[in-house]
């Protein structure tokens, strides 16, 4: 038997129609996973989020750019137990400047007498939750009328419509950039409800266009984005109800000149790198203080793969952060660890930027580097952390978060590195 | 992943994932059990690939892993001969009929074996690792597959 032979022969099986068919049906038997993560990606802060570098730009108003051409020759790469590659071309972005952003106090917003008949709304943050979640309020009841104040207001409407209203936070940057990542037309720039508004346009290939209004308040310093799969109109009528409301919560400033990094490390038996998020090489080299540090061997993330193809990851950020307080985490136990303070947790869901909840339940291990002003954590999901005892800390032994000092603040991105 | 780029990996790598699923299971309901769950993995799967090649390699590796979690999780009869016929009647030519039949009553470690040689064209070393056994082992079930599928193909001698 040749292998021609064994593939002609094999090849005449083939799944059903009805079974591909089932394949085909996947995306739009999830709706509520898919658009809200695509809507949100877009306004979110999760994307990569970079300095504006130059590049032609569209608009001229002095708080909103969007650049014409990439503003980066490259993006940030990932590996696969082997050379670095580039991962996605890089695409056009959006920039909001937001001054003095790093003063004053968190803004969030109403939509009073605007609803959605039907609607699920059930990736809306109040401003509370998303205050307690990122530990700013103390489990502080806001005052007055912040109480009932949204910092994202999602809604799936029965007929397909998706509506989402979200404030750009402020974490002490003048700037906030978006890659689009979809052929993007600034539409013209206004006011509306007393707010500076840019109207833009997005189209994504296969699935038609979005609408999105980018708004500033300029005496509260702050700017919110409105987005809609329906049209203009719909934005422009949320916009007309929304109101911004000062949550009397001052932002917190952060040391943005400081970025951590964690080194290649030899890993315990049974494991190996997956795949790796670097620190943004293109930028860090050109904005650290040291022109000596080799930053091309730091990285922000780590994905470790087991033998058995489970995964487990390490991050490294520059401040405490007590998962008790935002979720049905329990905090097993504290310690110490190679010389530094340990925390233990059981029960924490991995949730992303707009409090998102996604895979199982997990067990993180969390070293405090007193001395650097960082935090690494090892996330593992329970039941494999049970199946491997003592995995967690015999990785943890062989880490060493790297600080990186900038000569300038860090871009956004970085801020969940920085030293707080 | 957006859905345009779903669509096209279910274009470009259903029929591999279905024929390397059917490889372990046999069973054509089976594999299409196994390959919707390899394809809403790949939905939900959080990290980008890098390009085609990593997703390849991911898909078959979670393939390969789908496979054998159902048939630890279905202690199935042994397969009869009207499905094998069945599974072979798409064949247009007898010999490609025989063929199908031959692999499929092959012992499943041979099976996957083979296939992911023949079919994957899949190194000693790759398939080591899938699967999880050493390379010499490979090499003793791709020699013994041949020998069996020889026999078995010259002399009319399907067991």
């Amino acid at each position: 038997m040749t292998q021609e032979e064994y593939r002609a022969a094999i090849s005449r099986l083939q799944p059903s129609r009805e079974a591909v068919d089932r394949l085909l049906a996947i995306p739009e038997e999830q709706p509520k996973r898919r658009r809200p993560i695509r809507l949100g990606s877009l306004i979110a802060a999760a994307i990569f989020v970079v300095l504006l570098l130059g590049g032609t730009v569209y608009a001229a108003s002095h708080w909103f750019r969007m650049s014409a051409e990439p503003t980066l020759t490259e993006r940030p790469h990932k590996e696969v137990d082997g050379p670095t590659q580039p991962t996605d071309p890089p695409k056009p972005q959006v920039g909001i400047e937001i001054e003095d952003a790093g003063s004053g106090n968190y803004v969030g917003f109403t939509l009073d007498g605007f609803s959605i008949p039907g609607a699920d709304t059930r990736g809306t943050n109040s401003m509370q939750s998303w205050l307690d979640y990122h530990g700013l309020a103390q489990n502080a009841a806001l005052p007055g009328k912040a109480e009932g104040a949204y910092q994202r207001y999602y809604a799936a409407a029965p007929d397909g419509e998706l509506l989402c209203v979200e404030v750009l936070d402020r974490t002490g940057i003048g700037y906030r950039s978006y890659f689009t990542r979809y052929e993007t037309e600034l539409v013209r720039e206004g006011t509306l409800n007393g707010l500076e508004t840019v109207w833009l346009r997005i189209v994504e290939p296969g699935l038609g266009d979005t609408w999105h209004l980018f708004c500033r308040d300029a005496a509260l310093g702050c700017a919110l984005v409105v987005s809609s799969s329906r049209d203009f109109a719909r934005c422009e009528e949320v916009a007309e109800h929304l109101a911004l409301v000062d949550t009397g919560v001052p932002i917190r400033r952060s040391d943005t000149k400081t970025v951590f990094g964690l080194g290649r490390v030899e890993l315990p038996e049974g494991l190996r790198y997956w795949e790796n998020v670097p620190l943004a090489v293109e930028l860090l080299n050109a904005a650290s203080a040291d022109p000596g540090q080799d930053l091309t061997a730091l990285w922000r993330s780590q994905i470790l793969s087991r033998k058995d193809g489970s995964n487990l990851s390490i991050s490294v950020r520059g401040e405490r952060f007590d998962y008790t307080k935002s979720q049905s985490a329990t905090l097993l136990k504290t310690g110490e660890l190679n010389g530094h303070a340990a925390r233990w947790y059981r029960n924490v869901n991995y949730t992303d930027p707009s409090l998102t909840t996604q895979g199982p339940p997990s067990t993180i291990l969390v070293i405090w580097y007193e001395e650097l002003g960082c935090e690494v954590e090892i996330w593992a999901s329970q039941e494999e952390t049970e199946l491997h005892p003592g995995e967690l800390e015999e990785i943890a032994a062989k880490l060493e978060p790297v600080p990186v000092v900038l000569t300038e603040e860090a871009p956004v991105e970085f801020h969940g590195l920085a030293q707080g | 992943m957006d859905k345009q780029a779903y669509t096209e990996a279910v274009r470009r790598n259903s029929q591999r994932v279905f024929l390397l699923a059917l490889s372990f299971t046999r069973q054509r309901q089976d594999a299409e059990d196994v390959m919707q769950t390899v394809f809403l993995k790949l939905w939900k799967h959080p990290v980008a690939f890098s390009d085609e090649t990593h997703m390849d390699k991911w898909l078959t590796r979670v393939t390969v892993n789908e496979s054998r979690s159902l048939l630890r999780a279905r202690a199935r009869d042994p397969i009869s001969y009207d499905e094998l016929e069945a599974l072979g009647a798409v064949a247009e030519q007898p010999e490609e009929r025989e063929l199908i039949a031959a692999v499929m009553q092959l012992p499943e470690s041979l099976r996957a074996v083979i296939h992911l040689h023949y079919y994957e064209d899949l190194p000693v070393k790759e398939i080591a690792d899938l699967l999880k056994i050493s390379q010499a082992a490979v090499k003793m079930r791709l020699l013994r597959g041949r020998n069996l599928l020889k026999s078995a193909l010259t002399e009319g001698e399907l067991k």
